[in-house]
Formats: C-alpha cells, structure tokens, sequence
C-alpha cells in the first residue's frame, strides 16, 4: 500500500508489547513437535478431559453458594438508598463500613405545607429578573442589520440573530416579516424586531422553542448574554395584529415550563443562579400573571439556596444544616414537604451536590482572580463541570474521556472521575491540608513524578452510585496549582436524568 | 530464513523450527491476540500455529510469504477458537478494557496513553475492521498480503481498511480538544 499511514499508527506500532512469544513457549512447541504425533494428541485429549472436570467440578463447588437460602456476601452496592450521615456519624470512608440506619426518626424541623401566596408583580419591579411590559415588534428594514444566524421554526417562519451595527456585541432576535400573496405568503425585506436576546459571542448558543406557557400558544427565545446571565423571551400572535409578535413576558433568568399544579397550564419557573440558587414560579390566575418568590416562602432565603429539579418535580431548599424536599400540591398552591435530609455540619463539602440547571458559564473566582469558565458535560458520567476558557491565565486544557487536564503558568493539574466500584483504591492517607472537608477521602503519593499526588473525593450525587473525584498535580507545587483545581471541582454538577 | 528456502521443502527440523518462532512468533501472538482478545489463548493459538507449521511446512508452496502463510494459520485457529461453543460460553475470562473516544485522563496527563489508548479503540472495533487494521498496521503487510490472509478480495480489503482507519480516527477525535 503506497498510501501515507496514519499518524498514529507510529504511536500505535508496537504498543501490544514485545517478546511474547517467550522463550518458555518455544520450548513447548519444540517439546512437543519431538514426541511421536499420537501421543502428542491422546495427551492433549486428557489434559482437555482434565480440564472439562475440572470445570465441572469448580461449577459444582460453586453453585451451593449460589442457592437463595445461601447468605449471599454483601454487594459493593445495593438498590437501597444510602443512609444520610447525621453529624454524630462520619462519612463512610474506605476504614469505615456503612452507618446504620437509624431508628429513630428525625425530628420534625420544617413545616408539613408550605402555602404559596402569589403576588401581584406591580409592586416588585425591582429584585426579580421579569418584564412584563406588552412589546409589539417594530418592522425595521433587513439591510439595515447584520445576520449572524437564521433559525427556521416549523409553521412559524424564520427568526433572525443579528447585531444592529457592525462592530456591535448586542444580540437582537427578529422574525422575517412575510406578506400575503396569490400563492400564500412570501418573504419580504423586513424584520419584525423582537428585541435583545443575549451576547454575539454566544450567537450560536440562541435558541427558538415551542411554548405553550401559561396555556399561551407561542415561541420561546432564549440566549446566553454572560456568565450567569441568560435572556428568555416569550411571543405570541394576536387575531388583531396577524404576523406581529408581540412579548409580555422576559425572563433574565433560567426558565422551565411545566405544569405544576397538574391542571393542565404549564407555569414557568425561573432559576437565578449566582452564588446562591433563587427560584420563582410564574402563574396565570385567569388573565392575571402573579409570581411567587420560592425562597421567601420556604425560608430559604441568602445564603440558603433553592433549586428545582424537573426530572422529580421537586424543589429542594439547600439550609445550612439540612436540605428540605418539597412537592407541588396537585390542582392547589401549596408545597408539601417530602423530604428532610440532614447535612454533615462537622466538616464542609468540597463538592456540593448540585444538579446542573442549563448555565453554559460561570466565573469562578481563585485568589481574587476571576477565570471565565465553560460548562462541559462528561462523557462517562452524568455530571460535569465549569473549566477555565483557554486564554492568558489557562494556556491548554483537553477534555479526556473520564476527565479533563489543564495547564497554567503554575503547572499542570487533572481532574479524573472515576466510579466507587472501579476496582480496589489504591492506599490513601488522609492529608491535614485537605481535612477539613468532609468528602475528602484521602491521597494517594505515586512515582510519576513530579505528577506525584492524587487526592480522591467521594460524589455522592446518587446515593446508589457515588464517584470519586480524582485530582492530581505536583504535590510540592500543590499552593501554585491546587486553588484553581479544588474551585474547578466545587463547581461540579449533576445532569439529572431527562 | 527465505520463503524460497522453504517453499519445496517436506519437513524442518528443530532448529528451522526455532528460527521460524524467534521471527514471526510476535507477529503470530499479536495477531491471534487480536481476534480472539484473549492473551491465554493467543498463547496456545501461536504455539499451535508452529506446530501445525511444523507438520503442513510441505503445503507451504511460496505462493505468499511466510509470514502471511503463518498468519492465516493464526486466523483459522482463532476463529475456531471463537467458533467453538465452549469457549463462546465459558472461556472468554478476559475482559478487553471498554471502548473509549479519548485517552483516559490519567495516561493522557502522565504522557503515555497513546498506545495503550489506540489499542483501546483498536480492540472495540468490529472483528472484520480490526483484523484488516492490524495487518496493516502492526503487521505492515500490503493489500494483496492482507487479501491472501483473509482469503477476500483487494478492494474489500482497501475499504474495511479505510473504514476501520476512519473509525479509529473518529473515536480519538477528543484528543485535541
């Protein structure tokens, strides 16, 4: 084959190893190319029948351990949830079994019901990221701005991303204006301009879906405009106006449309998220949009967080001291509590259990540096985390199958995921540097130098299938490189199963 | 030792034999090895392939190389291994570590993954793309040699073997990002 080959089958040549045809091997065969060939056979024959009974008799010593009434040993890990540490008990640890469950119930500490009293947005126009202002779409001439994008929505038409000025970074999302013709409609040189719709840099992140929110036929518009900054925009068609859409409804935050009370009306529920997690629900009372401010009604108010999780319909409110559970009343306004998980208070998580909600960025903060960073999904596990764009600060990163590394000016550092049922750990010794958290399970010091520490951190974002958290450095550079990794591995989140 | 030097040949003896092992016993486990993915038996499957060619050297008639006459003993014996219902139910114990589209993160930072890593990809494609990749690419035989060990035509041959280079390629995309 005259071809050129592969680059990497230079790399691959070889890799299955040498000399395995060992010298043992070829004794064997000469060995065996020395008898006479009938005996040759009948020997392989026996060592086969051997074999084969030998088999058998493994296959009968074993099966009796298989019966039911057998006591069978105890799995690495069962379908039964995992027991909630309290206080008074550790962390389970790779020296420590399992806490048993306890017995006695916890205390009640929250309220069976909480009931939502919606409100009138008129007197909240501050504090909560909603418009409501009634927007008709302004016809504005197609050459007068620049495209950037094109989505074509079925039935509806085609909406236009485009900056209003070369040089400009504000994104604006319009709708192709069409005019009634013999044959149907046609397109025009007009644009109906919806309005903002986030940042040029995130033009391709923009997005046009289906709604049909608080039970209004329509479109949703969303766009990134930052880190924690995302832009939704509601519109709708009128009888009077026909092909004009018209907004009464932004969001600067998060949105999910579902249907909570089960009446058939989806609310939309918006999520802030900064360094605490605020979410509220919007609702239609007949023509009447009220909202109500989840936090303030479960009293989880700064620096508590509140976070909704569509895939159990749930709203957890993350306490200090415990996470509380709560469910949508059906056909009624009230949250009813489901679920009171106490928190480990001796000693902080590194890792919060937080499940991803939709933001594609976040800033982390390391020493007073701010890192842009990007949100990127594992490939293995369903979790993921924010990584530093590349950049002056962050010179290469490469995403790996079970991880990522990257590469600063202070050295190169990797975070790995690894299942807890991956095989034996190796040895770990817990290190006072990293004891005051209470996932840390400890560090194992290798021979790749200078890559030498690997410190492992337990993931319990499903109790019936924790990870570990593996991150590795130079253990005499761990106070160059070590920050921006423990911040990188804080900000891990969960995907929830769709 | 020349192909010609064997082609007419009834028998070797001892130290032919030896030779023949000392050069092509690599080739003959890697090979097994890769179809069966089994190193117990790529063992045995190499062993067997010296003894066969030991007792058949007379039906080796020079029409291919050596090697590639080994090799497609190799083939045989490990598809019958694969074949037999008895190692289909019990004997597969080896367990090739999973497919992955990127080096796992622990060899890639420590700068040894590649070859472990493509091997991975390597051992998670299909038998017929896998057998055709490996000739070429650690057994470094031509078309026409691949097409002799496989018994299939030329341009067979160029296909699976573009399409098993595409695929390996696709699933080590994730190195560079």
């Amino acid at each position: 084959m005259k071809e050129t080959k592969p680059d990497w089958y230079s790399i691959a040549r070889g890799g299955l190893g040498d000399s395995l045809f060992t010298e043992e091997m070829r004794r064997e065969v000469g060995r065996i190319v020395g008898q006479p060939r009938a005996r040759r056979r009948r020997g392989r024959w026996i060592a086969g029948a051997a074999l084969i009974a030998l088999s058998v008799a493994a296959v009968l010593l074993i099966l009796p351990l298989a019966r039911p009434d057998s006591p069978a040993p105890s799995p690495a890990v069962t379908d039964a949830p995992s027991p909630v540490p309290s206080p008074d008990q550790p962390l389970p640890t790779l020296e420590s079994p399992e806490p048993e469950p306890s017995e006695t119930p916890p205390p009640p500490i929250a309220d069976s019901e909480v009931r939502l009293a919606y409100e009138s947005l008129e007197n909240h126009t501050e504090g909560y990221p909603v418009e409501t202002d009634r927007v008709e779409a302004k016809r504005i001439d197609k050459a007068s701005v620049r495209i950037q994008r094109t989505i074509e929505v079925e039935g509806a038409g085609s909406f236009a991303i485009y900056v209003r000025e070369e040089g400009d970074s504000q994104l604006y999302a319009g709708m192709e204006a069409s005019a009634r013709s013999a044959t149907g409609h046609r397109e025009t040189d007009e644009l109906y301009e919806i309005g903002p719709i986030g940042e040029l840099v995130y033009a391709d992140d923009v997005s046009v879906t289906p709604s049909s929110a608080f039970g209004q036929s329509g479109f949703r518009i969303f766009g990134p405009c930052g880190a924690n900054c995302v832009v939704n925009v509601w519109v709708h068609f009128e009888e009077e106006t026909p092909g004009v859409p018209l907004s009464d409804f932004r969001l600067n935050a998060h949105a999910q449309e579902v249907d909570l009370d089960e009446d058939g009306i989806p609310e939309v529920i918006a999520t802030e998220t900064f360094a605490t997690g605020k979410v509220q629900i919007y609702k239609k009372f007949e023509d009447r949009l009220l909202f109500v401010d989840v936090n303030a009604a479960v009293r989880a108010e700064e620096p508590s967080s509140v976070v909704y999780e569509g895939s159990q319909r749930i709203f957890l409110a993350l306490l200090p001291d415990r996470t509380l559970t709560y469910k949508y009343g059906i056909r009624e306004d009230v949250l009813k509590l489901a679920g009171v998980h106490s928190v480990e208070t001796d000693l902080d998580r590194l890792i919060a259990e937080r499940a991803y909600d939709g933001s594609e960025s976040l800033q982390l903060e390391v020493d007073g540096e701010v890192y842009e960073s990007t949100w990127f999904a594992n490939e293995i596990f369903p979790v993921g985390a924010y990584l530093p764009n590349d950049g002056d600060k962050v010179l290469h990163k490469m995403l790996l199958t079970d991880g990522f590394t990257f590469t600063t000016e202070n050295g190169s550092a990797l975070l790995a995921f690894k299942a807890a049922d991956e095989g034996d750990l190796p040895k770990l010794r817990k290190e006072d540097d990293l004891a005051m958290y209470g996932d840390y399970t400890g560090t194992e010091f290798t021979d790749n130098e200078p890559y030498n520490r690997r410190d492992y951190f337990v993931y319990d974002w499903d109790a019936n299938r924790p990870i570990y958290v593996v991150l590795q450095y130079a253990g005499d550079r761990a106070s160059d490189v070590r920050p921006l990794l423990l911040a990188i591995a804080a900000n891990i989140r969960y995907v929830p199963e769709a | 030792m020349e192909p010609d030097y064997l082609k007419h040949v009834d028998s070797i003896d001892g130290a032919e034999l030896r030779q023949l092992m000392d050069r092509y016993g690599d080739d003959v486990w890697k090979y097994a090895y890769v179809l069966t993915k089994n190193r117990e038996q790529a063992k045995d499957i190499a062993q067997e392939v010296f003894i066969r060619a030991h007792y058949h050297i007379r039906s080796f008639r020079g029409q291919s190389s050596l090697k590639t006459w080994l090799l497609a003993i190799a083939r045989n014996q490990s598809l019958n291994y694969l074949s037999s219902s008895y190692f289909r139910k019990i004997g597969l114990r080896e367990t090739v570590r999973p497919k992955q589209s990127a080096p796992s993160a622990e060899s890639a930072y420590m700068g040894k993954q590649s070859a472990e890593e493509i091997w991975d990809v390597i051992f998670g494609l299909s038998k017929k793309l896998r057998e055709v990749l490996v000739l070429d690419l650690e057994h470094e035989l031509t078309v026409q040699e691949t097409a002799q060990v496989l018994n299939l035509p030329a341009g067979t041959v160029k296909s699976r073997l573009h399409r098993a280079r595409k695929e390996v390629e696709k699933r080590l995309k994730g190195w560079e990002q």
